[in-house]
């Protein structure tokens, strides 16, 4: 069933590259306009359902958010984002379970999910300065002091 | 808000949890009308932290993100790892991995059992299910060295044997463990007052876990069939013969039967794994430090449902990305969503029956030291003078 | 002598000293109970075996901060553990122990020990609600919805020896199976014995009936805005509640305390501790019950209980058994 499954999934997402990797996970590389489309198809025809997680990446030239869909089979959606235009479609009125991840995206990554219907903080405080994102690379946290008392391990 | 509406406030501080959650409940006499959920008073920032550590230490920074299920998070942490630089681990140490991780089980369910019936007031139930609990903790203090965090795992491996004499110890312990487990699931499932208490509160019809993509033994009562250890067999799981457990009852009853039985197919998983116990090394002998450029996703079965870790190498000794999801991450807005509609006297029992943990799911804070601003970090031996200071001056109390 | 005896009858025995060290001592034997039911040691190091426990526990509250909340009723709110605790003392005064000299006994003294049975709960409701705070007011409705919910079956439970003996004196009715000679009337009267010790329950919130201070969803119930002094008052005014209820029961189903002054007070305290044992049983083999499910489980089969009783006992002295 393995590469017929792969081979089902290469001709359902056409526009974009299926690499297997380890422990038969599929890797689907897509452009961010067809991530809904792509949801859609994988929940309906494929019936993988789970959305375990979503992890928002930077790679330094571009950000990277990795969809990771459980079922029979493990299938990451790989979307990658401009840094100048940081915005993804918002899936949290398809799948509810979305709506915590996509929170801590914006919060840690600065990349807005575009449609979702909650945008509170949720990993960061209230009093953390707008437009500074943790999770990137070139992150400079501004530092009320000059030294740091203790970190948080 | 309707005038006879009012909001209750729970956390970030209160008796009933006692971590750093903020729900909002809007009730109407005692039935609950509405619900909110805020997180983030404690973010550790350990996704980051990973980032500027290499493997070894990521892995004992990784065991500290749980206090209870720490050998999970270090688990998927070695195998995201272990696959990203292609490593055979020996079969000895999967196996006593995997002992580890149901003996943590064990200790996890226990301690949820004992904290639902503190929960409904039970407290005689509580107290037992915690004595029981430290014939676990024992086990796992004799042969990792630590009641928590036990640093069993290593990248390619465990790095303490199990000597015989030990074996047969922890399946002597084992069988008294089972007798008390059926006299728990008795109570459990049929003392009048405690049932009542759970029966029908907290529901979650099968299709809103879903959708809300629950974990654990949390989806698992509300009949959704998933479990990693059946659905993507990591380790040797595969070898094993044991039950997923379900249950159609959709409430907190199900979620009590659904532990109690899990720790009883916990005991025989355990007790397989002693038995077949393959002799041999217990890890690779040189395992290199830099890991290779490479992504893995890791599936892990914690007790309290899925741990996924993702880690990016980046061809250096530090990873270039890790991404932590603990399961009260997945079930926490869905379990607050299904209080909707009971009694305020079932918040807890509702909400503590996702057996939360939010050290797994906030994961940062820094603390600054802020002269211009005044703030500054107390320490604990200047919080007490300032307090004696305090009491001598103005209550003329003498320490 | 006039003036001595009430005054001893007041402040020593049964007064206000022989309550304070008889209801620690009881609390002590309530925590020790209950502990060695799960398996737990209890209080064991100040003084012999943790005597001294709940005497430590009082103490140290009375030495801690005394808080007022800033939108609190200032008067009311330090009104009402004094009040609270100057009820159940006095109902203790009723209690019949001296019976060859009944000081204050008169016809109709149940009516008043009930009465001040029942001021403690209501005591409690105004402490919460002058607390202002949202707990104390969740508290505070609990504890008058549970009031509704065991009061009327507290007293058709009570009132059943009184039916028996044929009299509302509380020294009456506690000597009559020894003086009519009928001690079978205990046996007979064995439900609302049960009845009454459930509603005691009740009345001093203790599981299964713990919910106005379940301290899982509203922290303390009504006194969660009490500390230091006043909630010592609250903790002492709970345990002499517990020993005065306890010592009624004993007297009304019990057979009293006969003997005069030193084997009656032998009987009272053996017969008291007996009480609080089932008190303790009752505590550790339940969870505890919602609202709703107290209403329902009060009106359903506790309040059906006790009529069943009455009726009986109405009905067997009518055909002049008793």
């Amino acid at each position: 069933m393995t590469d017929d499954f792969e081979a089902r999934l290469k001709e359902a997402f056409p526009g974009s590259t299926v690499t297997t990797g380890s422990k038969g996970r599929l890797w689907v590389s897509m452009a961010p306009e067809g991530l809904i489309a792509a949801v859609d198809t994988l929940r309906e025809r494929f019936l993988i359902r789970q959305l375990a997680v979503i992890v928002g990446e930077d790679l330094r030239d571009a950000l990277q958010v990795n969809y990771v869909f459980t079922g029979d089979r493990v299938i990451v959606l790989q979307v990658r984002i401009d840094r100048d235009k940081p915005e993804i479609p918002s899936l949290a009125l398809r799948i509810p379970g979305a709506m915590v991840y996509e929170r801590e995206l914006k919060d840690l990554l600065g990349i807005m999910p575009v449609g979702h219907p909650d945008l509170r903080r949720q990993a960061i405080p209230e009093d953390w300065p707008e437009g500074v994102y943790p999770l990137r690379k070139d992150v400079q946290i501004p530092r009320p002091g000059e030294e740091t008392a203790q970190e948080g391990v | 808000m309707e005038k006879s509406v009012f909001r209750i406030p729970i956390g970030p501080q209160h008796p009933f949890l006692k971590e750093p959650v903020k729900f909002d409940f809007d009730i109407r006499g005692e039935e609950i009308v509405g619900a909110r959920m805020n997180l983030g008073y404690n973010h550790r920032g350990i996704e980051k932290a990973c980032e500027q550590r290499n493997y070894y230490q990521c892995m004992y920074l990784l065991e500290r993100v749980c206090g209870i299920c720490s050998h999970s998070h270090t688990s998927a942490f070695v195998q995201a790892v272990e696959e990203i630089m292609n490593l055979e681990v020996p079969k000895r140490g999967l196996y006593l991995r995997m002992v580890n991780g149901e003996l943590e089980r064990l200790h996890s369910h226990l301690l949820w059992l004992g904290v639902a019936a503190h929960e409904v007031g039970f407290e005689s139930l509580f107290m037992l299910v915690w004595r029981d609990r430290e014939l676990i903790m024992d086990i796992l203090e004799k042969i990792s060295g630590n009641r928590v965090n036990y640093a069993i795992n290593t990248i390619g491996g465990v790095r303490r044997d199990l000597t015989d004499a030990q074996r047969k110890e922890i399946l002597g312990i084992l069988k008294t463990v089972r007798q008390r487990l059926d006299y728990y699931a008795k109570i459990g499932t049929n003392e009048p007052s405690f049932v009542g208490r759970i029966k029908g509160v907290g529901t979650l019809s099968a299709e809103r876990a879903a959708e809300m993509c629950a974990v654990g033994p949390f989806a698992r009562a509300s009949n959704v069939a998933t479990d990693v250890r059946k659905d993507d067999p990591y380790a040797c799981y595969a070898e094993m013969d044991f039950q997923l457990i379900t249950h159609d009852s959709c409430d907190v009853l199900g979620r009590v039967i659904v532990r109690v039985l899990e720790m009883i197919e916990s005991c025989k998983i355990i007790e397989q794994l002693l038995e077949t116990l393959p002799e041999g090394e217990i890890a690779l002998a040189k395992v290199s430090r830099r890991v290779p450029e490479g992504v893995a996703v890791s599936r892990y079965e914690a007790p309290r449902g899925e741990d996924v870790h993702f880690v990016r190498g980046n061809g250096t000794d530090k990873p270039e990305r890790v991404r932590v999801r603990a399961p009260t991450m997945a079930n926490l807005e869905v379990a607050t969503e299904s209080v909707i509609g009971s009694y305020v006297a079932d918040i807890p029992i509702a909400i503590a029956s996702i057996d939360p943990c939010y050290s797994c799911t906030d994961r940062m804070a820094i603390v600054l030291r802020d002269p211009k601003r005044g703030t500054e970090v107390t320490t604990w031996e200047q919080l007490r003078r300032r307090g004696i200071e305090w009491y001598s001056k103005n209550k003329g109390i003498r320490f | 002598m006039d003036v001595v005896k009430p005054l001893l009858y007041i402040l020593v025995y049964p007064g206000l000293l022989f309550q304070l060290v008889f209801s620690t001592f009881l609390e002590w034997m309530d925590r020790k109970f209950y502990a060695r039911m799960q398996n737990r040691r209890g209080p064991l190091h100040t003084g012999y075996a943790g005597l001294l426990q709940p005497v430590a526990d009082i103490l140290k509250l009375f030495f801690k901060e005394d808080i007022v909340p800033a939108r609190a009723d200032r008067f009311m709110f330090s009104l009402m553990p004094i009040l609270g605790l100057a009820a159940v003392v006095t109902a203790g005064l009723y209690l019949p122990v001296w019976l060859v000299t009944p000081y204050n006994s008169f016809e109709g003294d149940l009516i008043v020990v009930l009465y001040l049975l029942s001021l403690p709960s209501l005591v409690l409701f105004l402490a919460g609600w002058f607390s202002v705070s949202p707990y104390s007011l969740i508290g505070a409705t609990r504890v008058l919805t549970q009031l509704f919910a065991y009061e009327v079956p507290f007293f058709l439970a009570l009132l059943t020896p009184a039916v028996v003996a044929g009299s509302w004196q509380i020294r009456t009715i506690a000597v009559y199976p020894w003086t009519s000679g009928a001690w079978w009337v205990i046996v007979i009267q064995v439900l609302a014995f049960l009845v009454a010790l459930l509603t005691l329950q009740a009345k001093l919130e203790r599981t299964p009936f713990d919910i106005p201070e379940a301290e899982t969803e509203v922290v303390g119930g009504p006194l969660t805005e009490y500390t230091g002094k006043k909630l010592a008052l609250f903790r002492i005014q709970k345990d002499i509640l517990m020993m005065v209820g306890s010592a009624f029961i004993a007297a009304l189903f019990l057979g009293g305390f006969p003997g005069g002054l030193w084997i009656g007070g032998l009987w009272l305290i053996v017969k008291t501790s007996f009480v609080v044992f089932l008190l303790s049983v009752i505590r550790a083999s339940f969870a505890r019950l919602r609202i709703d499910q107290i209403v329902t489980f009060s009106w359903k089969y506790l309040a059906p209980a006790s009529l069943i009783q009455l009726l009986a006992v109405l009905i067997l002295k009518g055909n002049g058994v008793i």
